[in-house]
Parts: C-alpha cells; sequence; structure tokens
C-alpha cells in the first residue's frame, strides 16, 4: 500500500541518443507535426511560438538548451507541452523532443542518485536516474530547467 | 457551509454600494436637500451598518451605525446637510473601504482614522444638539403611529444561494430597510450556520415574505410580539397592563415555531421596499465573460479557416452555407463584443470626487463638466484607462487652472472650467480632458528640456516638438514638487499606459487660454483589421487603420537609401524599418520591395517587407507571460492554415524607424 502510494508517472523521451523523462503532471499534451512559428529577438533555444488552446506557447529548442548535436533537419520531433510553476504563477512551455517512448510508473526507491555529468547538460536539472530494460533514464526537474531566473530572462531579454 | 464564499460577496458588493454612495453624496452637495438623496444616503448606512455585522467588519458597523444617525436627523430636518457633514461621509466611505481590506482591523493606519472618524462625528452631533434644538421634525414619524411588532427572522445561507447567483445583500438590504433590527453574531450548530435577526417594524409578515421572496426557503420567519421587544420601557408598561389584568406575563421571545403568524393584511404600503433601479441590467462575473470571448475569438478563426479551406470550385454546393456562418458568426461576434462595452460615465464619478478633493486642497474654485458620459468602451480600456485620466485631471487642476486671483486677474470667471467630453467616430472613442487656465508656455518647456539635457540648445523645433517634450522621462515643469502632481514620471507614464493599449494622446494648447489633451482610443482591441505582409518565410500582420499607401520599389534604391535612412514619399523624407534586418534575416532582398507607408502620431514612417498577402481579421492573441515585453510584437494571430503571424507594434516600430535602433546581432540572450 505504502509503495503504491509513492508512484509516480513519468513520460519519456527520447533526445539524440539519451532518454529523459519528465512527471506526467507536468504535461499537458505532446503534439505532433506542429508549425512553429519564428520570433525575432528570442533567445538562442527558443525555436518560435506554437498556438496551443488559443495561447500562445513558445517552443525551446531542447538540444540547444542541453548543448546536444543539433539534429537533422530530417528527423521528426514532437513538442511537449508543459506547465511549470514559477514563483505563483503557472507558466506554459513547450519543448522539442526527437521521439516519446512511453509512460511508466515507479516508487522513490526505484530512483537512483545523479552520479557526476559531463559538460553538456548541467546536472541540477536531472533530479534522479532510473534503470528501465536495461537503459538509463534521466529524470528531469523541468521547474529547474526552465527556472524563474531564465523564465525572468526570457521575458527580459525581449524587452527594449 | 462555509460563510467565507458570502464574506467575498459581501466585500464585492459593499464596494459596489459605496460606489453608487460617492455618487449620491456628490449630486447631494449641489443638492443639499434633496430628500430623495438623503434618503438613498441614509439607506445605504443602514444596510452597510447590518450587513457588515454579520460578517464582523464590527468596525464598519460601528462607524456607520454613528452616520445612520446623523443622516436619520437630516431626515428628520433636525441637522442639515452641510459641508462638514459631507466632508466627514466622504472620507468614511473612503474608511469604510480601507476596512473592507482589513477586515481584522490591523492596519495601525485604519485604526487611527477610525479614532478620529469616531470623534468629528461626536463632535458634529454635539455641536448640531446645541444649535439646532428648536427645529421641528419635518417627516412624519410614520413608525410611531402604527403598531410595532417584532419578528425573529432566522437566515440559513447554503451553497444553493451561491450556486444560483443571488444577490443575498439585496435581500438583507430590503429586508433591514422594513425597520429596526439586532442582529445576532452567526450560531454555529451542526455545521449550519445561521443569523438570526430580530426586527422591529410596523410592517405585516407579508412585507418582510416580500423581501425574502427569491430565498424564502433560507429564511424563517416568526413574529414573537406585538411591541418593540428592545424598548424596555414598552415592556415595562406592557407587563404592567397584564399584570393588571392578572393574566400570566408573557416571554415575548420563547416562541415555538408553530406559533409562526401570517398575516393576510395585504400589503399597501411598500414604498420603503425599494424597487431597485438598476433592474434591466445584469452583473455577470467577469470570468465568464472572458470565456464568451475565447469562444468567440475561435468562431472566428475557425471560420476564417473554413472560409480559405473552401475557396476552391468543387465546394460549391456548400458555399451558400459556408457564407451564412460567416455572416452569423460575425454578427454574433459584434453582439459579444458589444456586451462588454461600458460607458464612460461610470468612472467619471470618481473624477468628480477628485476633482472636488483636489480643488479643495489646493484652494481653487473648479466646475467639472462632463459630456458624452454614454459613450462606450471596452470594460478592459475604461479601467486602464482611469489612471492616466485622474493623471490628466490633477495636472490640469494643479498647473493648468489658476488661482482665483490670478483669474480674475486676466479677466477669466474666478471659477475654473474642466471639460470631459468624449465621442466616437467610426471604431474610435476619443476622449478629451480640457482645461481653461495656463496652457503650456512653449518658452519654459524649451529652456527645461535644454536645463535637463533632453535637447541640445540650438535644436529647432516644431510647437508641437516642444509639447510632446513633456512625455519625455523625467521631464517636468512644476517649480514646487508639490503632492499632486510634479514628480516628473507623470505624463511619460500617462503616454505609456495609452500606448499600452493601443491608443495615442495628443495635446493642444493656447497659452492663457488653456490646454485640451485628447486621447484616441479603439472601441474594441481584441479583434483587429490587419494587412498581412511577408518577409522571407514570415508572416506578420499591421494593423489597417495605421496604413497610409502601399507601393513598390526596387532593391537598388533602397540602398542608395541606406545611408540618411529615409525615403522619399509625397515630397518629404519619412524614416523607414526594413523588416528583412530587423527579424536579422541573412538572405538577400529580393529584386523587388513591397513598401508600406505607417502614419502613426501624426508622422509618417516607412516599413519595408518582400510582399503583401492581403487583408486578415486578426484575432489578437496575447504574446503569454513569457514573450510579453518583446520590443515589436504586440501580440499574434492565427493565420487561417493554423500557423501564427506576428502582429507589429506601430507606436514601437516607428520609435525603431526614427532613432534608426537596429537590434544588435546576437546579442539578445544576454
Amino acid at each position: 500500500m505504502e509503495t503504491q502510494q509513492s508512484k509516480e508517472a513519468y513520460l519519456s523521451f527520447r533526445l539524440g541518443n539519451e532518454l529523459f523523462a519528465v512527471s506526467v503532471h507536468k504535461v499537458l499534451e505532446v503534439l505532433q507535426k506542429q508549425v512553429v512559428t519564428e520570433v525575432p529577438e528570442t533567445p538562442d533555444f527558443i525555436a518560435g511560438v506554437i498556438n496551443f488552446r488559443g495561447e500562445i506557447v513558445p517552443v525551446a529548442e531542447t538540444h540547444i538548451k542541453f548543448h546536444m548535436p543539433t539534429r537533422s533537419q530530417e528527423e521528426k520531433s514532437v513538442i511537449v507541452v508543459l506547465e511549470l510553476q514559477s514563483g505563483t504563477d503557472n507558466l506554459l512551455i513547450s519543448m522539442t523532443a526527437d521521439a516519446v517512448k512511453d509512460v511508466f510508473e515507479i516508487s522513490d526507491s526505484e530512483i537512483k542518485p545523479v552520479p557526476p555529468m559531463g559538460n553538456s547538460i548541467s546536472s541540477e536539472f536531472i533530479s534522479g536516474m532510473v534503470q528501465k530494460n536495461g537503459k538509463f533514464i534521466m529524470l528531469l526537474n523541468i521547474d529547474k530547467v526552465f527556472s524563474t531566473e531564465e523564465v525572468g530572462q526570457l521575458a527580459s531579454s525581449t524587452l527594449v | 457551509m462555509d460563510i467565507s464564499q458570502f464574506k467575498d460577496r459581501f466585500i464585492a458588493e459593499a464596494f459596489d454600494l459605496t460606489e453608487n454612495l460617492e455618487r449620491d453624496l456628490l449630486a447631494l452637495e449641489t443638492d443639499p436637500t434633496n430628500s430623495e438623496l438623503i434618503e438613498q444616503v441614509f439607506r445605504v448606512m443602514h444596510t452597510l451598518k447590518g450587513v457588515s455585522s454579520m460578517y464582523g467588519f464590527d468596525k464598519i458597523s460601528e462607524i456607520t451605525h454613528n452616520l445612520e444617525h446623523i443622516y436619520d436627523l437630516v431626515r428628520d430636518g433636525k441637522m442639515a446637510v452641510t459641508t462638514p457633514v459631507l466632508d466627514l461621509t466622504l472620507i468614511t466611505r473612503d474608511h469604510i473601504r480601507n476596512l473592507l481590506q482589513d477586515e481584522r482591523f490591523e492596519n495601525p493606519e485604519n485604526i487611527e482614522r477610525q479614532h478620529k472618524l469616531q470623534s468629528s462625528i461626536d463632535q458634529l452631533l454635539v455641536g448640531n444638539s446645541n444649535a439646532l434644538k428648536i427645529e421641528k421634525p419635518l417627516r412624519k414619524k410614520k413608525a410611531k403611529a402604527q403598531q410595532l411588532a417584532t419578528f425573529n427572522i432566522l437566515f440559513y445561507p447554503n451553497e444553493e444561494l451561491i450556486f444560483r447567483c443571488i444577490n443575498i445583500l439585496a435581500t438583507l438590504r430590503d429586508l433591514l430597510a422594513l425597520g429596526e433590527y439586532h442582529i445576532e453574531q452567526p450560531a454555529s450548530d451542526n455545521n449550519h450556520e445561521s443569523w438570526s435577526i430580530f426586527l422591529v417594524t410596523s410592517k405585516s409578515i407579508n412585507d418582510i415574505e416580500d423581501a425574502i421572496m427569491f430565498v424564502s426557503d433560507n429564511f424563517k420567519v416568526r413574529k414573537i410580539a406585538d411591541i418593540n421587544i428592545f424598548n424596555t420601557k414598552e415592556i415595562d408598561e406592557r407587563e404592567k397592563e397584564y399584570e393588571a389584568e392578572e393574566s400570566p406575563a408573557v416571554q415575548p421571545i420563547m416562541v415555538s415555531d408553530t406559533e409562526i403568524e401570517y398575516s393576510s393584511a395585504s400589503s399597501v404600503n411598500n414604498e420603503s421596499v425599494q424597487s431597485a433601479p438598476e433592474l434591466n441590467r445584469l452583473s455577470v462575473d467577469i470570468t465568464k465573460l472572458d470565456r464568451l470571448m475565447y469562444l468567440v475569438s475561435e468562431l472566428i478563426t475557425a471560420n476564417s479557416q473554413l472560409t480559405l479551406a473552401t475557396k476552391e470550385k468543387s465546394y460549391n454546393p456548400i458555399r451558400k452555407y459556408v457564407e451564412k456562418i460567416d455572416n452569423l458568426s460575425k454578427q454574433f461576434r459584434a453582439n459579444a463584443f458589444d456586451i462588454r462595452l461600458v460607458p464612460i460615465g461610470d468612472m467619471v464619478v470618481r473624477f468628480k470626487r477628485l476633482v472636488r478633493d483636489l480643488s479643495k486642497q489646493l484652494n481653487k474654485e473648479v466646475d467639472f463638466v462632463t459630456q458624452g458620459t454614454d459613450i462606450e468602451l471596452d470594460k478592459n480600456t475604461v479601467d486602464k484607462l482611469s489612471e492616466p485620466l485622474i493623471h490628466i485631471i490633477r495636472n490640469c487642476i494643479d498647473h493648468g487652472i489658476e488661482p482665483a486671483d490670478v483669474r480674475l486677474e486676466r479677466g477669466k470667471k474666478p471659477v475654473g472650467k474642466l471639460k470631459l467630453t468624449s465621442y466616437s467616430s467610426g471604431n474610435y472613442v476619443f476622449v478629451e480632458i480640457q482645461d481653461d487656465g495656463n496652457g503650456l508656455n512653449l518658452e519654459k518647456l524649451r529652456n527645461k528640456a535644454i536645463e535637463k539635457g533632453l535637447i541640445a540648445a540650438d535644436k529647432p523645433l516644431s510647437d508641437k516638438e516642444i509639447i510632446d517634450l513633456i512625455f519625455v522621462p523625467g521631464f517636468s515643469t512644476a517649480n514646487s514638487l508639490s503632492e499632486i502632481s510634479g514628480r516628473g514620471v507623470g505624463m511619460n507614464i500617462v503616454k505609456k499606459r495609452i500606448e499600452d493599449m493601443r491608443g495615442e494622446i495628443d495635446i493642444a494648447t493656447e497659452p492663457g487660454f488653456g490646454t485640451t489633451f485628447t486621447i484616441k482610443l479603439q472601441q474594441s482591441v481584441a479583434i483587429l483589421d490587419t494587412m498581412l505582409i511577408k518577409v522571407e518565410n514570415q508572416y506578420c500582420l499591421v494593423p489597417l487603420e495605421d496604413i497610409e499607401t502601399c507601393s513598390q520599389m526596387v532593391v537598388s534604391s533602397l540602398n542608395e537609401r541606406s545611408f540618411s535612412h529615409t525615403l522619399e514619399y509625397d515630397n518629404e523624407l519619412i524614416p523607414f524599418v526594413d523588416l528583412r534586418k530587423l527579424f536579422d534575416l541573412q538572405t538577400e532582398h529580393p529584386d523587388k520591395l513591397r513598401t508600406l507607408v505607417l502614419k502613426k502620431n501624426d508622422q509618417r514612417f516607412a516599413v519595408i517587407a518582400d510582399g503583401i498577402v492581403g487583408e486578415h481579421q486578426a484575432v489578437v492573441k496575447p504574446m503569454g507571460k513569457l514573450l510579453a515585453g518583446h520590443r515589436y510584437a504586440a501580440g499574434m494571430s492565427i493565420l487561417g492554415e493554423g500557423s501564427l503571424a506576428m502582429i507589429l507594434d506601430t507606436n514601437h516600430l516607428q520609435q525603431i524607424a526614427i532613432h534608426n535602433k537596429t537590434p544588435e546581432y546576437g546579442n539578445s540572450t544576454i
């Protein structure tokens, strides 16, 4: 019963050769074949904006954000729409992924601590690791990835 | 049952009530013997007193109790509506609004003011009783003549009341207006909150039931005595009578439910049950309206997508239905937007108060005239407009209108005139504020700007350019830094606020005779008629109303112009923005370019794009919290095929054109 309660559902997705996962509570929708409209004068990692349920939602280019090699144009990509907590506000942001894998449940005890990582991805973005079918999945601390400061930066960088 | 829901509603309604109170008080100032207004003010005090105590706002109850007493004396002709009385009532009204936000009565300012007001009211009452002792009551005490009875009314609020959107305050107001009352604090038993109200009235039980007609399920009314049980003298007399008759003394309050009396006397005298004047108005939660607007805009978007998708010949059989839907959705849009429009007059009351207070404070007499207050604007716009208007009015009274002696010297009437006029033209609404004071001293403005280093000393400026200097940040001409205006940030903020609403502000002045501020606004801002233009693969929208002409030019002539950064148009040189450069696109210009000549703030500038696609009805979507501060995107709009286009902010684009501020490339992430 107790282990049942502490189980949490995650959505896993692939970026290049790596697997990541975010808590399903943060995910609003996974979109495919979305037209992304470019907006000038936005930070590098913002690919543009999409129309999501009538709201304008920025699209973060995950490869750039995580300093990963840029994927080839032909590769299909999906957009994961997320709802973040920023202070008292809820913010909508979306991020690109190469493919969505599946939704799985894990309990806290299965989550392993984050080992010291190489230079590509900041380890504070990762809240833990899980091993599934022999593969490691990095659990993203999505509120940190798009932290308040950065969200603020996103807005202020476009100010005069 | 959670009482806090009622409490929130009470607070909202009390705010409304005090809003109307202010209007009535100001009207009373010009017509101090208007018995209808006096009655109205009395009633508000009466209601606030009762209901605020129900929700635990004891301090409001205390202070309104005293004011109620004053207006009761006024009603009876024992006191006159003098300026001190009105001043005090107005201050108390503001105080009540503060108290509504300070439920626990913790703010030291409120505590102090409560104390001060209390003693001022006491003084007023003492002074009055000394001065006016012999006056005869004008009003016949109707209650005296008739037989008083005491009713006990139990009120059980439940969630259903909230679901049904019942205005419980209005009900209580009607109920309490029937007579004197005592309210017991909410009793809580078995999770059922209830209030017990003792009402002493000459009215019949029918009148009480009329008052609670729509919520009778939540009320229990019992007649408990044929006398005023709170008048102990009367009870004593009764008891003596009873004793004389040797009948057992009754315990008036202890009555069981079975003794509910249904009086059959018809209610002829129900004039005191106030008929709501806004019966043909419906107040709706703003979020519901927002939801409606959202659906309307989605419908418009879907409709334009449908229209685009069915352009081919093969759709001919259904074309007429598509057109019908198109037509209907446009009507629906117009209608829905109309709901959001509120008359400007709604905020004018606030200005009357402001003018009154300011002119007193500055010792100037000002006559505030309004015209065209029935002109309607979008609710949001009206809300946002109030702050800049307040600032302009302050400026007019503080700097514009001269003191009475100066005015007399100049051959003007001693009383200054401030006029607020609004009128509409097409999709635009104009709000004009005009004073008959000093006017702007252009020479002084110019010198000040030079002194502050805002302009070069030898820079030639037109009159209009000099006037526009007051919109520059940090510019203030007030010789002394008064409390009212002159912090030097004012007009700059005013301009910004108005531009945020996609409006414009213009100043005209005649030295010695006054200044006129004209604000031009769109009646509704959520849907724009725009021109869709294209730069490489980027689409953007330019508001149609700003476009003067569209023309073509060849790229070589643009290159010739890159040095002076101006284009020749209609025998003048105008600044331009090259969107390709602005968007930091690396590709070469096509051979032929499109030029849009725009006019904003009475100045022309040009926008250079690759091509013009056509007109587009744009539903304006805000940029979202993350991108809200964008330099020149006022919002986005969904295009027919589902992609988005940026709506260009022509005000900022013009600034970019004038200052030739092309963005510094690659710098955007700092």
